[in-house]
């Protein structure tokens, strides 16, 4: 009972950062529900507490998968008694928490039905969580990402959908699917006799002679990945093509609250900038040190090739994804965008996404509040911004504004802190403690 | 570059507590002593005797160094150092007994401790000695 | 008298409250082969990681090759190597890739002594580094930290990962590197058997501060291990400089002492009118004795 217990914390609260996170959350929530009880409160708090509930529970949906995975990795892991099977209840119940805590919260902001959300909220983490386990091994997991921001989005689109999912069978045919699906995986997951190697042997590398530039030799041990660009590319085809799809289908459909198609361009957009962006920025921390000594370049010159890195990664998804968003939009308007909207569309996510870098950039101190408070502080701006661009609303023009003129103010942090950068704190963990 | 002929005489123990330089003087000089190394031995290079032994060539030059202060070992202008003729290659009284001391030291020491008399322990180290003469 | 490729004057680093080093003031001579011992957390890596400007001192200074550590240029780093504790390899790229990486970025490579290496280590390049072992993985780091012939070679823990036959091969290298008489090393190694082969230089660390500098052959002449019998009844203490640690029964009585001479030899002998047999200790002895 206590490894489940443990392992379900250990989902929820992902790291230290999370925790705090997870309190700012709350704190806003509540906030927000304080001020709601008054008279004349309006949207925008409620938007707040929305946006405060996220922000507690995004870290676990996303990185709980990924815990997850390192957790029944290791090979000890099999010689431990029920090993895995505590780790499968554990994320069964942290999985069943979030669901709870989602219908909980959106029910005191906006009177949601508890069950409905309960269920579908359950449904939707159940299909992320198992696909992202599932996937993880052949390094196509990132592609369950976009569908989180996607199926809030398919309900309004899919007005039958929507009907016969909320209704009582549709209710208990997505819990008991789900609950099927987690019966499944545990099954799998603990008659499992050999854990496959995160890796994928390949067939051998020719043998001639490999020769780099210094220019791409920076750039791959920054990164640690010669097919970066590849891996945009694939993403953003891939949730373009999904989105196309549903536009092709529910084209000419009018629907109340908004063009659906113009959501699906921003979110296309939106994730195309905010991946590389914040896994570039991560993967650069770390990768700088391998070049400290190597490349012989000091904190700032490192500070600046790494950052231009991530610019060119930034410009090139955000490129990528308006390839797709704007044949999107035309479809679905039948004519092509005007310019201002094509200009508002790259905006946003060069914005946020250069926002997020250099904030993952400046976050080299470990756990300081003040990086802490800055980092929760921007994620909330973030999803503001999404969130107001995808619902057009008027303070979408005021949150931008803001973000845009963060970016300069969170770089001259970011540079400032590369040049005292101490990468003792940035060592990877000795071999034995990475399995734990 | 072969194999000096005398690479391997040396027996060295980076593990014990007596520094290798030292090993490899007390050794040279015991084999200059019982005549194994005879006047014009060419000895391997400081380089040859790191590599063969893992060592620190430092240690095996600072070696050399002192035996050819002590007269034992001459240096030949690009060629190997080599054992120098010219001298008593016995060594004096002293010098040989000086070579023993630490043994002496431990052998009265455990007389010592098992009360042994030295007319007793000498009479034993004599019958010793004529036993192994041939 | 050449000048110190590596000084660090007082230098000491504290991290969230805890001091990790503490006033170490050393210098390393060009040519030399020095041997960095210490137990678990005593503060070698990061004496290491200091020295190499990957980590900024608390107090104190450190300085390689008369430049200051924290802001070291470029043609300075050109002529250092490190193999660090934790490899830094790229998991998903090939070693035959990885190594290329690393002489892109150095621009000077010798890819003879890698080949000639790496045959006689026998270090697969055409595999993912993902699917390599631990020992082949440290291999391959020190392999790119060779390729450039660097001056100054500091290695953390390189053999940690070895089996007795690689590790002895890697030793003769490192020998055949020091008959050069111009390079430099600076190992920091728990095996310290591979340190009295090839070391000149010991530094002993203990609790963040150097316990012991200086020549390997000096450490072992002047730390023994002394058995005293004596005719009399033996002072509660004995008149030893430098003594770490002795116990006494009666008129017997063994100690162990740091600056052991001659002289201090036959005064004793004469003081306490005892005999007196002096051992002399393997390097992991006398490491054992300055941790008692």
């Amino acid at each position: 009972m206590k490894g489940i217990a443990e392992t379900m914390l250990r989902l929820l609260y992902v790291s230290r950062m999370q925790r705090w996170l997870t309190g700012f959350g709350l704190a806003v929530m509540l906030a927000a529900l304080y001020v709601g009880r008054h008279p004349g409160a309006h949207g925008l708090v409620a938007l707040a507490g929305t946006l405060g509930a996220m922000i507690v529970v995004i870290g676990p949906v996303v990185a709980g998968p990924l815990l997850f995975s390192a957790m029944t990795a290791p090979r000890t892991m099999a010689l431990i008694p029920h090993g895995r099977l505590k780790l499968v209840l554990g994320a069964f119940g942290s999985q069943l928490v979030l669901a709870a805590f989602i219908a909980a919260s959106l029910h005191a902001m906006n009177d949601a039905p508890t069950v409905t959300v309960f269920a579908l909220a359950f449904g939707a983490l159940t299909a992320f969580f198992l696909g992202f386990s599932l996937t993880i091994y052949y390094r196509l997991a990132w592609v369950w990402l976009p569908l989180l921001l996607l199926a809030p989005r398919m309900l309004p689109a899919y007005p039958h959908l929507g009907i016969r999912l909320t209704s009582p069978q549709g209710l208990v045919l997505v819990v008991a699917i789900s609950a099927l699906a987690w019966v499944g995986y545990g099954i799998s997951l603990v008659k499992r006799r050999r854990i496959p190697l995160s890796s994928r042997s390949r067939a051998a590398i020719p043998r001639t002679p490999v020769t780099y530039t210094p220019r791409d030799a920076m750039r791959i041990m920054l990164n640690g990945d010669a097919k970066v660009r590849r891996g945009i590319i694939l993403a953003v085809l891939f949730f373009g093509a999904v989105f196309f799809l549903l536009t092709l289908i529910t084209a000419g459909a009018p629907r109340p609250g908004g063009n659906p198609a113009l959501a699906f361009a921003l979110t296309t957009c939106f994730m195309a900038a905010l991946m590389p962006a914040v896994g570039s920025g991560m993967l650069a921390r770390r990768g700088a040190r391998r070049l400290w000594l190597t490349s012989g370049k000091g904190r700032a010159e490192l500070f600046v090739a790494i950052e231009s890195q991530c610019w060119r990664l930034l410009f090139f998804a955000v490129g990528a994804g308006l390839l797709m968003a704007v044949p999107l939009l035309a479809m679905s308007h039948h004519s092509v965008p005007a310019p201002i909207a094509l200009v508002a569309l790259a905006v946003l996510p060069l914005s946020c996404g250069s926002a997020a870098m250099y904030a993952c950039l400046l976050y080299v101190r470990g756990n300081r509040f003040v990086d802490i408070l800055i980092v929760a502080a921007n994620t909330l701006l973030l999803l503001g911004v999404a969130f107001s661009a995808a619902v057009s609303s008027p303070a979408f023009p005021f949150l931008i504004g803001t973000q845009i003129i963060l970016v300069p103010l969170l770089r001259q942090v970011a540079a400032r802190r590369w040049n005292r950068i101490d990468w003792l704190f940035l060592r990877q963990p000795p071999a034995a403690a990475r399995l734990t | 570059m072969g194999n000096s002929p005398t690479l391997r005489i040396f027996t060295l123990q980076p593990s014990s507590g007596v520094p290798i330089y030292l090993q490899l003087i007390q050794q040279v000089r015991r084999m200059v002593a019982s005549g194994q190394l005879t006047p014009g031995t060419e000895l391997p290079s400081v380089r040859e005797v790191a590599l063969e032994y893992t060592v620190n060539p430092t240690t095996i030059s600072k070696a050399y160094s002192l035996l050819e202060n002590e007269g034992l070992l001459q240096r030949n202008r690009g060629k190997p150092m080599t054992i120098s003729a010219g001298r008593h290659a016995a060594g004096s009284l002293t010098q040989r007994l000086k070579q023993i001391e630490s043994q002496v030291d431990a052998l009265v020491l455990a007389a010592r401790q098992l009360e042994l008399k030295s007319e007793d322990l000498c009479q034993f180290i004599a019958n010793k000695m004529e036993r192994t003469r041939d | 008298m050449t000048d110190s490729l590596v000084t660090t004057r007082g230098l000491g680093k504290i991290i969230r409250g805890k001091t990790i080093l503490r006033d170490v003031s050393v210098d390393v001579d060009p040519g030399t082969v020095v041997g960095l011992i210490g137990k678990n957390g005593a503060g070698k890596t990061t004496l290491l990681e200091i020295l190499l400007g990957f980590s900024p001192a608390t107090s104190g200074t450190s300085r390689l090759f008369g430049h200051d550590s924290f802001t070291l240029p470029a043609a300075i780093k050109g002529r250092i190597g490190f193999v660090p504790q934790q490899d830094e390899l790229v998991n998903l790229l090939t070693g035959r890739q990885q190594l290329a990486l690393t002489a892109a970025l150095h621009g000077r490579w010798n890819p003879d002594l890698i080949e000639r290496l790496r045959s006689a280590w026998e270090v697969p390049l055409d595999r993912a580094i993902q699917g390599l072992s631990g020992g082949e993985r440290q291999k391959l780091s020190i392999l790119m930290a060779l390729g450039h012939e660097p001056d100054l070679l500091l290695l953390d823990e390189p053999v940690a990962s070895l089996d007795p036959i690689a590790r002895r091969q890697f030793l003769q290298e490192m020998v055949g590197i020091a008959a050069g008489r111009s390079r430099t090393l600076l190992f920091s190694t728990h095996i310290v058997s591979d340190l009295e082969r090839i070391a000149d230089q010991i530094w002993i660390m203990r609790d963040g501060a150097i316990a012991w500098a200086g020549a390997l052959d000096t450490l072992k002449e002047s730390v023994v291990r002394l058995t005293i019998l004596s005719r009399k009844l033996l002072p509660m203490t004995l008149p030893l400089s430098g003594a770490i640690s002795q116990h006494l029964a009666g008129s017997r009585a063994s100690a162990v002492v740091t600056q052991w001479s001659e002289a201090q030899g036959v005064r004793l002998r004469q003081e306490l009118d005892a005999e007196i047999e002096v051992e002399s200790l393997s390097l992991e002895d006398i490491f054992v004795e300055f941790h008692a």
